[in-house]
């Protein structure tokens, strides 16, 4: 028996009413870990291809991990993975809030959720078992509402009127965190499932809890006492990426027309922190507390992460915290995620900039957009076009070149064609313009070490080590901010114009022979805290080779139901405006992604065609 | 002349984020902006990057890379998140 699982798991079918017990086989336990990898693997096994996302038949999972509900730093998440009605391909969100550990204590690892129900419903998860309830009295109501008007012990994963009126980038709420990406609230919404609760006080065995409590202390100081989880992401949030995106030219200014704007000084994290910041917020468990209280009509309210920010600032020349802080109020009460809504009304001010839409939207005022905001939400007139994302909107109005959004998915706030390396991992992950599951700009841009954002040296091999280990940390299920302590601290202690800094920097930066066969290898000793966490509460030893492997398998099994649902090769690409339009002085065009494509191909054992080849199936032990 | 963007908090410290310098190279800049800033200059360019036109000065000519009028100068530190 292993220690971090509950052992139990759900197939609830909201057409018929049944609730039956879901068997999850211990191969794919050990194969797949949890969250993520779990999620990924049931909706695999459990829909057919081709299936609509409204489906009655389509699956919605929410699944944990066995270091969910655990003391460890960062643990306190759940997944959720489905079709996205965004993109058409698969989708897998990860969230804060109250729900994963309840979930958890409950007794439950895995919630699938399949069927339609006839009239709104909620399901209530207890140590008892899983109750279909009646939901009339909150459909219509926001997501905050929503929660209020639910039992207070529980933990809740609620939606909003957008995931209700079927917006195709509906998110997930739960307190005030947000599985924003792709969609998932809208698949919600079709199921007629306004929300999911759960409560319990069951106990989660630790196998060696003597040395996992020693371990939690030690990584929990280590967290601290590190210059960018105890530092920089508590006093400033995520926001404090604003001075560095703006600095390097890769924060989207007015529809990605631009890379930098001095305002953007404005909305920094630093400007936050001095004018508005009233409280640090963390998840459970977590020492970081990057969240930010804020005041607002005198209330603590969340302040905007980075995202927000930068796509509901500078992207739409909004210059201003306030208006950011409103905005970002009304998409997580109306559950909608706010990198597609702010993408979606860039796309839609450049096409009024160009005469190709009517609308009142400009770069220069923004009086409308609240109130777009809310007809996004409620499907009502222009709103109606914006609640089917930037790509949809582009094949009805035009401006394909300049419609930002990879596989139908709008990009977060990191323009590529200042960190390449992220450029090619927006062309590849499988959720589409996607930035949390491989972070790679951290690496070349905007942490300590910046490797040369214009250069293809090393890239493909970074790119790959991230989305593996960022898959692994999804499947635990970590928070993936604690990976931003790898860099040790002595790093950001270097100075910059030094030579011992250029020297690390060009070496890294010529390690991808190196790289390809450390990504090759397997590595048979825990090297970082996710694998000794893991093998203290299992009670199981996991090495860092298995712990990469978990997410090398995940993604490729992602990257097989993409296939399976029609993508291809022709979809690893950007929009034409990063691929051909230069914001840099003396740099001709935009992201080099064919430079890097072929190789990262080679390096995960796929095709000239993008395939991952029967080999590399078998050497994952990926059944498909 | 090119230009001088400050970080928020030292904009606070000196009334603005974005101060004109004329300079031929990016030591140049240095040099006016310690002399007009003072202490609370040096202290924000103490291990952190100088970006020009979004290029860091490392990956140009460093302190002797040539500013032109309208170049844009910014001062970064290392940042995560997202």
């Amino acid at each position: 028996m292993l220690g971090g699982y509950m052992n139990k798991a759900y197939d609830v079918n909201l057409t018929t009413g049944e609730v039956k017990d879901l068997y999850i086989n211990q191969e794919d336990r050990d194969l797949y870990l949890g969250g993520k990898g779990i999620g990924v693997r049931l909706l695999y096994d459990h829909t057919r291809a081709g299936l609509d996302p409204y489906d009655e038949e389509m699956v919605l999972i929410f699944s944990t991990g066995p270091v969910t509900g655990t003391s460890a730093p960062q643990s306190n998440r759940f997944v959720v993975t489905t079709k996205s009605p965004l993109t058409g391909a698969i989708v897998t969100a990860t969230c804060g809030g109250n729900f994963a550990t309840k979930l958890k204590k409950a007794g439950v690892d895995v919630l699938l959720v399949r069927g339609k129900a006839e009239k709104p419903v909620y399901l209530e998860v207890t140590e008892e078992g899983v109750a279909i309830k009646d939901a009339a009295k909150l459909w219509g109501k926001d997501a905050m509402e929503t929660q209020d008007a639910l039992p207070k012990a529980f933990g809740k994963a609620v939606i909003g009127p957008a995931g209700e009126n079927l917006v195709r980038f509906a998110a997930i709420v739960s307190q005030d965190r947000v599985a924003g990406r792709g969609g998932c609230g809208a698949v919600m919404g079709a199921k007629k499932l306004k929300a999911v609760i759960a409560n319990g006080k069951k106990k989660i065995e630790i196998m060696d809890g003597k040395t996992y409590k020693a371990f939690q202390k030690t990584m929990t100081k280590y967290l601290l006492s590190h210059p960018m989880t105890g530092g920089i992401l508590p006093r400033l949030g995520t926001a404090n990426l604003v001075h560095t995106t703006a600095g390097r030219n890769m924060i989207p200014v007015d529809n990605w027309q631009r890379g930098t704007d001095h305002r953007a000084v404005e909305i920094s994290g630093e400007a936050l922190a001095a004018r508005y910041l009233k409280k640090r917020v963390g998840c459970q468990s977590c020492p970081i507390n990057c969240g930010r209280g804020i005041e607002r009509k005198g209330k603590i309210t969340k302040g905007p992460e980075y995202e927000t920010v930068g796509l509901m600032g500078a992207n739409l020349g909004n210059y201003s915290l306030p208006t950011i802080f409103d905005w970002n109020e009304l998409c997580d009460e109306l559950g909608m995620d706010t990198i597609s809504m702010a993408g979606v009304l860039g796309f839609a001010t450049e096409l009024t900039q160009r005469g190709m839409l009517e609308s009142k939207l400009s770069f220069e005022s923004h009086d409308d957009v609240a109130q777009l905001i809310r007809d996004t939400a409620h499907r009502r007139g222009l709103g109606d076009d914006l609640a089917e994302g930037v790509k949809r909107m582009s094949e009805k109005y035009g401006g394909k070149e300049f419609a930002i959004h990879v596989k139908g998915m709008e990009l977060p706030a990191y323009d590529p064609r200042g960190c390449y390396g992220q450029g090619l991992e927006y062309a590849t992950t499988n959720r589409g313009g996607c930035h949390v599951q491989g972070a790679t700009m951290y690496l070349e841009a905007t942490g300590p070490l910046s490797i040369d954002p214009h250069s293809v040296k090393a890239k493909p091999e970074l790119v790959m080590l991230q989305q593996n280990l960022m898959a692994a940390i999804s499947s635990s299920v970590f928070c993936m901010f604690s990976s931003y302590a790898m860099i040790p601290s002595v790093v950001f202690k270097l100075d910059p114009q030094s030579r011992l800094y250029n020297l690390i920097t060009n070496v890294v930066l010529n390690s991808g022979p190196i790289l390809s066969i450390v990504l090759k290898s397997k590595a048979p000793i825990p090297l970082l805290w996710f694998e000794k966490f893991l093998t203290y509460i299992m009670g199981k030893k996991v090495t860092m080779g298995d712990f990469v492997e978990v997410g090398e398998r995940t993604f490729n099994l992602e990257r097989i139901y993409n296939i399976r649902e029609g993508f291809s090769r022709r979809d690893d690409t950007l929009p034409p405006r990063l691929l051909n339009e230069s914001t840099y002085e003396g740099i001709q065009g935009g992201v080099p992604l064919q430079k890097m494509l072929p190789r990262y191909y080679k390096l995960r054992g796929w095709d000239d065609s993008g395939v991952p080849t029967r080999k590399t199936l078998e050497r994952l032990h990926i059944r498909a | 002349m090119a230009f001088l963007i400050l970080n928020f908090d030292l904009a606070e410290k000196v009334g603005m984020s974005k101060v004109e310098i004329q300079a031929r190279t990016v030591d140049d800049l240095v040099h006016e902006a310690t002399s007009r800033l003072g202490a609370d200059f040096t202290e924000a360019i103490a291990r952190s990057t100088l970006v020009v036109n979004g290029r860091a000065v490392s990956k140009l000519k460093g302190g002797k890379t040539p500013l032109k009028p309208n170049d844009s100068v910014w001062i970064i530190t290392p940042s995560g998140g997202g």
